[in-house]
């Protein structure tokens, strides 16, 4: 099963978990789907209202970006992980 | 998530580091991790987070990154160093508790730029550094309800 590591600020939906196993392979938005569906209140953390990824997230399925793969169309295989990491940014 | 207040306590020493470090990089700013303990208040339901160690990080922003903006007024922090630290905090079996940065020459009030980035249950300490002498320091947490940041209180301790 392809595990999710959970960034620090989002394991509070988790049940506080710093990683989740997802039983479904297949491209990353499955993937994500499936979490969403077991913590239903991570959705508003990763989608915007229009149903797209938000822009500061970055999404990594084997150490690489999704962006330089095939978007949301990725595949996730049994044995891979799927990172989420936050954009941390700000200034004046 | 959490409801009740919360406050996070720093040592004099890590002070010290933290403001150097804004001075190092002034005029740019300076932006690095903090780790650290929380223990819950189960009583009161108020959150005191301890940082224990401070991860400098280097300032990654690029003009062209979004609004033509240089290191001045701007810090980014790349995804394999927010990686490095969550990887640190857990080997040393402390929690991410949020990050730092330095506003040059600017009060340690939090920006636009601040909330688009900002991140639930995260702490963001801004110190002010005022023609390079630390000036006023706050700590701020996202109020997700609101949708702006609210003060938490900041202890520094000998
Ligand atoms: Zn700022």
């Amino acid at each position: 099963m392809p595990k999710v590591l959970i960034p620090t600020p989002l394991r509070p939906y988790v049940d506080n978990q710093d990683e989740v196993s997802i039983d479904k392979e297949g491209p990353i938005s499955d993937v994500l789907a499936s979490l969403i569906s077991q913590y239903p209140s991570l959705q508003n953390h990763l989608y915007d209202g229009e149903g797209s990824l938000r822009g500061f997230i970055n999404v990594y399925v084997n150490d690489e970006d999704i962006r330089y793969q095939d978007g949301e169309k990725t595949i996730v295989n049994a044995n891979q992980d799927v990172s989420i990491v936050p954009s941390i940014a700000g200034g004046i | 998530m959490h409801s009740g207040l919360t406050m996070i306590t720093i040592s004099q020493t890590l002070l010290s580091e933290l403001q150097a470090h804004g001075v190092r990089e002034f005029p740019h700013e300076c932006c690095g991790a903090m780790l650290g303990e929380q223990t819950l208040n189960s009583e009161t339901g108020d959150l005191t987070k301890q940082i224990i160690e401070l991860i400098p990080i280097d300032n990654h922003w690029t003009v062209s990154d979004d609004d033509g903006f240089d290191k001045r007024r701007r810090f980014a922090i790349r995804p394999e160093d927010y990686q490095a630290v969550e990887k640190a905090a857990k080997a040393k079996n402390l929690t991410l508790l949020g990050f730092y940065h330095s506003h040059p020459d600017h009060p340690a009030i939090p920006s636009a730029t601040d909330l688009k980035f900002a991140w639930p249950n995260f702490s963001y300490i801004i110190q002010s550094i005022i023609t390079k002498v630390p000036a006023e320091i706050h700590s701020y947490v996202l109020d997700l309800d609101a949708g702006q940041f609210k003060p938490e209180g900041l202890e520094i301790y000998a």
